[in-house]
């Protein structure tokens, strides 16, 4: 069963060698269909994968594929190696299903777009390199993926690449991954010369030896996953990637590229668990970036950005969740947040579609009128990210709570970091809910005809990720099969139970929260906004802190951006052209300007010079053959 | 069978070609042309069909020739393949002929002399390749310097006459000394063994003394750092580089190779005790140059002069990989300066397309090309893709393999080294960002695009400019998926240089270094000992 997986990689690449070199000859509209084509047939091989391993004992769920051999060299030996067991089997099913979704939705909201056909080869380069990075059976086909998706995300981040902005963000996403790639690199390094493969199965196995070097190695997949996870220091390259067309948010955010860094940690959670530091660290990193993106989402204007600062925090919660040893509980948040967020950027995308590409939310208001599929989807959205009770971010998150509290390696100060943030969820989520589309309207298009209300094609990805955003946490709390599923893995490389008992006090107290969230973003936002004025005013250095994120993107300008610039500038133009080629200057001067044997130098006769050259040679030759001749 | 002397051919047909095109007419563009794009051509075939039959797996020399030449000094002409050098012959066939169909640049009316100079470097380059006569090679190893020096000298930008008296000073003070210590290590062998010869082959059973090693590789480290090249010796190449007719550059990206090559073929293989010694300081120095010339490559505000540091920085991973000393580093590096040969040749490919378009290499002046040239930008974007590391692209597979190699044996600068791809990572993208991306509107901009538009009456590539990028782009995707075929001809021959600076070493502990355990083939010692006056065809098993 497992060969037919190749099949899901090889649609997406048929779709982006059609829309990248061939459609050209085709018209524009098609590439779209082709391309969310081909994601649907990778989602169907997903499917098929995924019902076909879970009717599989446990035992049998885990299954190489070898496509050939990549790299040959000394004892090292890589192969184009897939490896299909529930964790990447639920990861595939997630991104091509929400991937497709995407591409769908994509048809309409980029349809007459002069770059759609680029579009949409980017679109399907993104799904190959995520499938490729949570299909790979070893660390450097990982790494494949891993940088795939690092290209995917400036390609498309710098989409609309006539716009400068664009273009920087797109740079900046790629440089700042490049930073997390490092971070790979080295690990793989140590990886290999500890246990002289690079094969996950190996390599684990290997694992359970424990040894100091697991928690270096821990770390360094650890900066790898900050980078790709937009965690703190690093999460500074996703706020700007909204520079992207809405559906390459909803790509990045929710079906590819940031959950990649979960998934990491998950994947290699044999190596993880024996580093109780190294897990300490990520669940740190977690809470502490969780609570950050939450506080300075609650400020911000741009729509797409408080989305933005809610993947942030999510995944902060995700990065908690498998940190606290819970790793059932980070992917079930992972997978739930991947249809509430993907819903949340779309119905987002079709507000601002509505009003022809205005983000502001203080120019948008009232829009529940106009648009009320949009609005009532994006409540939904809203609701499974607050974590109101019954909606699928409920479970998800308080499982991860509860582990927190609760779990094997429980941390009850995160635990209290993790409850707060989820106050300040509900209220940031809820405030955009009540500035996007209730209250006045404040844009010139709201009313009048040029208002591109969405249609179908739209709409219907919309109703149909809402679907999922209510019901996927029942896939846990009635059958509990969602940890069920993922537990051989977990179990592969030594006994480790994932799934938590829900703890009905926490349930509470996070549901309570949610709603008091919710109560408040309505207090402040839902009148005519006095409160949030004066609230602004009356806190306006705090108001000031959060809008620039802590200022921590000007610390970096000042202290790394910058001086790197003015090095390199200095470097590149002063340094070696006066210093370093002082000396070499010096001798030429002095060749030039000393002694009359070299005018023909100064008269710049080359013919003469490179007489002299060949002279040079005969010279030479024929002094060898004097020497040989008085020799023998 | 009959049997060809494949190798001469490979070196004397762009030879005579050269010196054909170079008593054409002086109007006779379209001659000229013609006949470079033939033979090279045919070159490129001929090559194609060396590396096709290259065998895999195998240490010692294929396809050897050997003839007297001047048989009272024991100078031969003696060439030959391994797994060394067998795909950089095949890179130098390419890279000509890719540059010989390219668009010529406007040469003044020189364009007799332009396709001359170009088939020559050919033929020097690949002489130099594969010379195992020391004699031979140092004839070749200047002989090449010729045709690059008038290359730019006559073809070149307005300081073109400084820039080529700045490298050929460089290089030809490297190369005395390298020519001492050749005549050094032949009196010092004769006297040793009776026999006096250059025959490399030979001469890496010398026993020389360890300090008196140490001295004759400085010479020779010194000529290949200078050519390399290893910074601090690295001034001349920003200026040649910069002066010289940017489409030239495509092949003239191998001569600096032949430095690289150098080391390997030469250093590690005459002087094994001496390499091992110097090694970690070698190693230092080619971090530095990865870091200086990642940095300088930042600072620069010229297409052109992006390229020449990002050489600087790329060829500094090779010398890593090299001076690393086993099997993974070195495997690395040869399969690295095949790849920096496709990507920084189709680079400057690239570039000087947009000159002709643009009539600028400033990145100030430059932007927003990719608007009204996608294709050209699908071209630049997997080419500096490639250069970047990308992996799935070919210099992915040499970076990781060098990079792998060199953190066994020299961690610390391996981690410094692995920082370098981050500053390759900004400038190359950020060189894209500049040059393709953004708005074309400032007034200078559209005036430039105004003399495009007027001068050229085209929009995107020619059919003629596509097919010199496509084979170089299809190198890429190929040697980035299925590198173990091209790796694994080189295996036996790169085991075999590794052995041989590790028994050199006996003092290194064999469990210090993973990967000194078990290379898969023991030592291949020279398989065809030296006939009298005899010429040695052969063909592969």
């Amino acid at each position: 069963m497992g060969d037919s997986v190749g099949l899901a990689l090889l649609f997406p690449f048929l779709g982006f060698l059609f829309n990248a070199l061939l459609s050209r000859a085709f018209p524009r509209g098609l590439s779209g269909i082709v391309a969310s084509l081909a994601v649907g047939l990778s989602f169907v091989v997903a499917l098929t994968t995924f019902l076909a391993l879970s009717a599989l004992p446990g035992s049998q769920q885990f299954h190489a594929v070898t496509l050939w051999t990549w790299l040959v060299a000394g004892d090292l030996n890589v192969r184009i190696g897939l490896l299909v067991d529930p964790l990447s089997s639920l990861m595939l099913l997630v991104v091509t299903g929400v991937g497709f979704l995407i591409h769908v939705y994509a048809i309409a909201s980029m349809h007459g777009d002069p770059g759609e056909r680029r579009f949409f080869a980017y679109l399907n380069l993104f799904v190959l390199a995520m499938l490729v990075l949570v299909l790979a059976d070893n660390f450097v086909l990982l790494m494949a993926g891993w940088n795939g998706v690092g290209l995917s995300s400036y390609l498309l981040i710098a989409f609309w690449f006539e716009r400068d902005e664009a273009a920087r963000a797109g740079v900046k996403a790629f440089v700042v991954n490049a930073i997390g790639d490092v971070g790979l690199l080295l690990a793989a390094f140590l990886i290999f010369v500890s246990y002289r493969t690079l094969d996950y199965d190996q390599v684990f196995k290997a694992a359970g030896a424990g040894g100091a070097v697991l928690t270096a190695i821990s770390l360094l997949l650890l900066l790898a996953a900050v980078a790709k996870s937009a965690q703190l220091p690093l999460y500074v390259w996703l706020p700007d990637a909204m520079a992207g067309p809405t559906p390459v948010s909803a790509l990045i955010h929710a079906a590819t590229m940031v959950t990649a860094g979960v998934y990491l940690i998950a994947r290699t959670h044999p190596i993880y668990t024996q580093s109780p530091e190294a897990l300490g660290i990520v669940a740190t990193i977690g809470a502490l970036t969780a609570l950050f993106a939450a506080t300075v989402g609650l400020v911000k204007p741009n729509i797409k950005r408080v989305l933005a600062y809610s993947t942030v925090s999510q995944l902060g919660y995700m990065f908690l969740g498998v940190g606290v040893g819970a790793f059932g509980a980070g992917l079930f948040h992972l997978t739930t947040h991947a249809f509430f967020k993907a819903l949340l950027f779309l119905a987002a995308g079709g507000a601002i579609h509505a009003l022809g590409g205005e983000e502001d939310m203080r120019k948008m208001g009232g829009l529940r009128a106009r648009l009320p599929l949009v609005y009532w989807t994006f409540v939904v959205g809203a609701l499974a990210l607050a974590g109101f009770p019954l909606f699928s971010g409920f479970w998800s998150k308080d499982e991860i709570i509860t582990a927190t509290f609760a779990g094997p390696r429980a941390n009850p100060t995160l635990g209290v970091v993790a409850l707060v943030t989820a106050l300040l969820t509900a209220f940031y989520i809820f405030r955009a809910v009540f500035l996007t589309f209730h209250g006045k309207p404040h844009h010139h298009l709201s009313l009048s005809e040029h208002f591109h209300a969405p249609g179908p094609v739209m709409t219907v990805p919309l109703v149909i990720l809402a679907g999922f955003a209510v019901v996927a946490g029942y896939v846990q709390v009635l059958g509990g099969s969602f940890g069920h599923f993922l537990q051989p893995v977990f179990n592969r490389y030594g006994p480790h139970e994932v799934a938590v008992a829900l703890n009905p006090g926490l349930l509470a107290a996070s549901a309570t929260l949610s709603v008091v969230g919710i109560v408040l973003a309505y207090v402040v936002y839902g009148g005519d906004q006095a409160l949030a004025r004066r609230l602004g005013y009356q806190f306006a250095w705090l108001h000031q802190l959060l809008l620039n994120d802590y200022y921590i993107e000007d610390l970096y300008r000042l202290v790394i951006v910058r001086p790197v610039l003015a090095v390199a500038g200095f470097v590149g133009e002063t340094f070696d052209r006066v210093v370093v080629d002082g000396a070499v200057g010096g001798v030429v001067a002095m060749v030039r300007y000393s002694g009359a044997a070299l005018t023909i130098v100064q008269t710049g006769n080359l013919r003469g010079y490179g007489l002299g050259i060949l002279t040079g040679a005969v010279v030479i030759l024929a002094y060898l053959s004097y020497l040989g001749g008085w020799g023998g | 069978m009959t049997v060809y002397p494949l190798l001469t051919l490979l070196v004397f047909l762009p030879a005579a070609g050269g010196v054909l095109t170079l008593f054409y007419h002086r109007e006779a563009r379209q001659a000229a042309q013609a006949t470079a794009a033939v033979v090279a051509g045919t070159t490129l075939l001929l090559a194609g069909w060396l590396i096709a039959v290259f065998p895999a797996g195998v240490a010692g020399m294929y396809f050897e020739e050997r003839l007297p030449w001047v048989p009272g000094l024991g100078i031969e002409y003696h060439v030959g393949v391994d797994g060394i050098n067998v795909l950089l012959v095949g890179l130098t066939a390419l890279l000509g002929f890719v540059t010989v169909i390219a668009p010529w640049p406007s040469v003044n009316g020189r364009a007799r002399e332009y396709a001359g100079y170009l088939l020559l470097l050919q033929a020097g380059v690949t002489g130099a390749l594969v010379a195992l006569d020391l004699v031979l090679f140092f004839v070749f190893w200047e002989f090449m310097l010729i045709p690059m020096y008038f290359l730019v000298g006559t073809c070149g930008g307005p300081r073109r006459i400084e820039a080529a008296l700045k490298f050929f000073i460089y290089t030809s003070l490297g190369s005395l000394l390298m020519l001492i210590a050749i005549i050094a290590l032949y009196l010092f062998n004769g006297q040793q063994t009776g026999t006096y010869t250059f025959n490399v082959l030979a001469l890496a059973d010398a026993k020389v003394p360890a300090d008196a090693q140490l001295w004759l590789f400085l010479a020779f480290a010194l000529a290949f750092a200078i050519k390399v090249p290893i910074v601090p010796f690295h001034t001349w190449l920003p200026d040649v580089y910069t002066q010289s007719p940017v489409t030239a550059l495509v092949l003239g990206t191998m001569l600096v190779k032949v430095g690289s090559y150098g080391f390997i073929r030469f250093g590690l293989t005459l002087f094994p005790e001496a390499s091992h010694q110097l090694a970690p300081v070698i190693a230092a120095l080619a971090v530095v140059g990865i870091l200086y010339g990642g940095l300088a490559a930042i600072g620069q505000r010229d297409l052109v002069g992006v390229l020449a540091y990002s050489s600087i920085a790329q060829l500094g991973f090779v010398i890593l990989g090299i001076f690393a000393l086993n099997r993974q580093s070195i495997q690395g590096a040869l399969f690295q300066m095949v790849n920096h040969g496709l990507s920084a040749g189709a680079l400057f490919l690239i570039a000087a397309l947009i000159l002709a378009r643009t009539q600028t290499t400033s990145l100030d002046r430059l932007g927003g090309l990719a608007q009204s040239q996608p294709v050209l930008a699908g071209f630049f974007l997997i080419s500096m893709l490639s250069a970047v590391g990308l992996p799935g692209l070919n210099s992915f597979v040499g970076e990781f393999l060098i990079l792998m190699g060199a953190y066994q044996t020299l961690p610390a600068l391996a981690v410094l080294a692995t920082l370098g791809v981050v500053l390759t990572a900004i400038y190359l993208l950020t060189l894209y960002r500049k040059t393709m991306h953004g708005e074309a509107a400032s007034p200078d901009r559209a005036a430039l695009t105004l003399t495009l538009s007027q001068r050229e009456r085209r929009l995107d590539l020619t059919p003629r400019e596509s097919i010199a990028l496509v084979p170089l782009v299809v190198l890429f995707v190929w040697l980035g998926l299925f590198p173990a075929p091209f790796l694994s001809k080189m295996d036996a021959s790169v085991a075999a240089v590794v052995q041989r600076t590790q028994i050199a070493q006996p003092m290194r502990a064999s469990s210090e270094v993973g990967d000194y355990r078990s290379p898969s083939q023991p030592p291949t010692p020279d398989p065809y000992p030296p006939k009298e006056g005899g010429l040695v065809w052969r063909l592969p098993r």
